[in-house]
């Protein structure tokens, strides 16, 4: 199989990019995100992102070898998904539920559905939504980042986050669990610029808002990825978490909940993924929205602090039928044939 | 000879749960543990080898008409004097089995036979049908509940087999776990079936 | 026309037939489910309170039995050779999934002999290791007088541990236990209720 075939929804922009051409770019704007979460965790997040990444390669390759079929690791894409999978786990997380994870991710979610391209879900975040579920005390373990001036998230730890399944067994209480857990909510929360650079607790990859902002940039020039549907994701966010506050209306904390939790990392990575995401402009824009929506009302309402991933799936999966009703009409087609 | 053949037609060439794909309902929602598994396979056998045998045996009886009232009345019958001898003698089973024995009236299998076999065929084979299908369907189900048992709790039959280092995978014991178990095992044997016919 | 009625009655006799069958398993099953059901009150009552031979249901004080976490809907007084040996609490408490029997036991010696958790819905594998006895044996031979708290670290003498990642299952519980004791403290204790 020629890799360079395997790509099949559009943009198709005759620039000669290829596949690997593209992961390449991908990988090279989640850099500054890697470099962050070092910073700001130390070396275990090195550790978490290299064994993903190994183990993702590593399964891609067995089960395609054992399957008969080309082997297709030269394309990177495996390596994106190890690195997402990696930036979607706390960092305290066990090794062996990295490997565990980077094997669902790989073997249950993109190759036995037909490989790159043909995965109805991201893989990472598929797998992660199954780790969670799988290991929630694990899962949902924080550690406080180990550079100076958190002594506002830590002392907020103690007081916090009773949400079953979010445990705060070791330390640090992420923003979204103080933001969920309602009273005294201000004087809780860190500073919002330790919570747009990254110095918080949370997942591996999405602490630093600002690291994230810079790789998305990246892509957004290189034109791997197009504003719709990162831009109206996090607008819906922002606009409806401000606007349906705990005080009442209008008094949300609507910064807050974009710089927080995933979302930054995956509205411009994640939920722009190819293959999971709808190729018409409008499904783009639909996309984006009913991604904010969901997330905005797991974040409010639901069981778990952060909703960014759950909504990403979601969408996925409805991304067919919202491309068979954006689809635009050929030229001479008579209105009403859907 | 025959009848042997039909048993093992229910057991394996047309098993319930991986060929037909018949009563998943109670496939995915009980399989939580092995002995749940047996149970529920156990009940299910139960009523579907009297169904057959009682719905064979009226098949001049039963107007067309009202063919399925009928094999509902039937079924309904033997249902829920499953349900009241297991409240009365298995409290532990009846309790996590729970709301699904009584489902077991629409559990496809059994309607399925009735209409397709025992409506058609002399009562011992029926019986014959019922016997190779509610072994079918249980060990389908026992196998499934081992594995989510296994990888969900590190348990087998509520004995604990995996070493204590072992973190067992919660997700294996939820809704999800049953979806992810039954798919990875309907497509395994269809790749092995698919070598050896 | 005739062609219904004769339908009808055929699916009447099939109907009455297995309404035969079904009232006679009735009849037999009856007895043991009862029993069953007896059963299953009492076991609980026995494992918290072991001492007691035989319980009797106490009357009770409707605006005590009731807080805002937990409800208690029966209390029973455990006899051994006619003499009050201690009381058994059966309340309700808001789990995480919903509704959550705790069985509590108190002696008098002013002490929670055993406590047991009933049906639940609880998330297994988190929430409902809360039946374990890792979790429930904490309060075996803890004192009365003052309500009991949860900690995520070695619990100490008026303590529990929560299990991990499952703290409002936990709190359910200890929140149960709790309007128990205080139920005791100011009304059983004090001769009230009976």
């Amino acid at each position: 199989m020629n890799n360079t075939l395997t790509v099949s929804s559009s943009p198709h922009i005759t620039s000669g990019e290829s596949v690997s051409r593209i992961m390449l770019d991908v990988i090279l704007a989640l850099i500054p995100a890697g470099i962050a979460a070092v910073i700001f965790f130390g070396w275990r997040a090195a550790l978490v992102i290299g064994v993903s990444v190994l183990s993702a390669v590593a399964a891609e390759a067995v089960y395609q070898k054992l399957m008969k079929k080309p082997v297709t690791i030269r394309d990177f894409s495996a390596v994106v998904t190890g690195i997402l999978l990696a930036y979607n786990l706390p960092p305290t997380i066990p090794l062996w539920i990295v490997v565990v994870g980077a094997v669902i991710a790989i073997v249950l979610v993109k190759q036995i559905f037909g490989g790159i391209g043909h995965n109805f879900m991201n893989p990472a975040l598929a797998a992660r939504a199954i780790l969670l579920a799988a290991w929630p005390v694990e899962m949902t373990t924080w550690e406080s980042p180990i550079i100076d001036g958190v002594s506002n998230a830590t002392s907020a730890a103690t007081s916090s986050a009773t949400v079953d399944g979010v445990s705060n067994a070791t330390s640090s209480a992420t923003p979204l669990a103080i933001l969920k857990s309602g009273d005294g909510v201000w004087a809780d929360l860190p500073p919002l610029w330790d919570v747009f650079v990254g110095r918080i607790g949370g997942c591996i990859g999405e602490i630093s808002a600002l690291a994230l902002l810079l790789g998305a940039a990246y892509l957004l020039i290189r034109r791997v990825i197009n504003w719709r549907i990162p831009i109206t994701y996090i607008a819906t966010v922002g606009l409806l978490t401000w606007f349906f506050g705990k005080d009442g209306l209008f008094t949300g904390h609507g910064l807050y909940h974009i710089f927080s939790g995933g979302l930054i990392l995956g509205a411009f990575f994640m939920a722009t993924d190819y293959s999971t995401s709808p190729v018409t402009p409008k499904g783009q824009i639909i996309m984006g929205i009913g991604c904010g929506i969901i997330t905005t009302v797991i974040r409010i309402l639901g069981g778990y602090p952060g909703g960014v991933s759950y909504s990403i799936l979601i969408m996925n999966v409805a991304t067919p039928l919202i491309e068979r009703y954006t689809r635009p009409r050929i030229y001479g087609e008579v209105r009403g044939n859907v | 000879m025959k009848l042997l053949k039909i048993i093992k037609n229910g057991i394996i060439t047309e098993n319930p749960t991986f060929r037909l794909v018949l009563g998943m309902c109670p496939t995915l929602a009980v399989t939580t543990a092995a002995a749940n598994g047996i149970g529920m396979g156990l009940a299910t056998a139960f009523v579907l080898i009297f169904s057959n045998l009682v719905v064979s045996l009226l098949k001049d009886f039963i107007p067309k008409q009202v063919r399925i009232p009928a094999y509902i009345v039937i079924a309904a019958t033997f249902v829920t004097v499953v349900d009241m001898i297991m409240e009365a003698y298995f409290p532990v089973l009846y309790k996590s089995l729970g709301l699904f024995i009584p489902l077991i009236v629409v559990n496809c299998i059994i309607l399925g036979r009735a209409e397709a076999f025992a409506s058609k065929n002399t009562p011992l084979a029926s019986v014959a049908d019922g016997i190779g299908m509610g072994i079918g369907f249980t060990l389908s189900l026992t196998l499934l509940g081992i594995i989510r048992e296994l990888l969900g709790a590190g348990t087998i039959f509520g004995v604990k087999v995996m070493p204590q280092a072992f973190n067992p995978a919660v997700i294996m014991i939820l809704p999800p776990g049953a979806f992810i178990t039954l798919g990875l095992l309907l497509g395994l044997l269809n790749k092995l079936t698919a070598k050896t016919e | 026309m005739s062609d219904i009625l004769k339908i009808g009655l055929k699916l009447f006799i099939i109907t009455a037939i297995a309404a035969m069958v079904l009232g006679i398993t009735n009849l037999a099953t009856q007895g043991p489910i009862e029993q069953q059901r007896i059963n299953t009150t009492n076991l609980a009552k026995q494992t918290v309170l072991p001492q007691a031979e035989e319980f009797s249901q106490v009357d009770m004080v409707a605006e005590s039995a009731e807080n805002d976490k937990a409800k208690i809907v029966e209390i029973s007084a455990g006899m051994k050779d006619s003499e009050i040996v201690g009381y058994t609490f059966k309340l309700i408490a808001n789990g995480y999934g919903g509704d959550l029997e705790v069985t509590v036991g108190i002696n008098m010696n002013n002490k929670i002999e055993g406590v047991q958790i009933g049906e639940h819905s609880e998330t297994p594998g988190l929430g409902a290791k809360i039946v374990e006895g890792s979790f429930t044996e904490q309060f075996n031979g803890k004192d009365i007088e003052n309500p009991l708290s949860l900690t995520k670290n070695t619990p100490g003498d008026q303590e529990v541990q929560a299990i991990s990642g499952a703290t409002v299952s936990s709190d359910a519980v200890n929140n149960g236990v709790n309007l128990a004791a205080q139920y005791y403290r100011d009304i059983l204790r004090n001769g009230g209720g009976k």
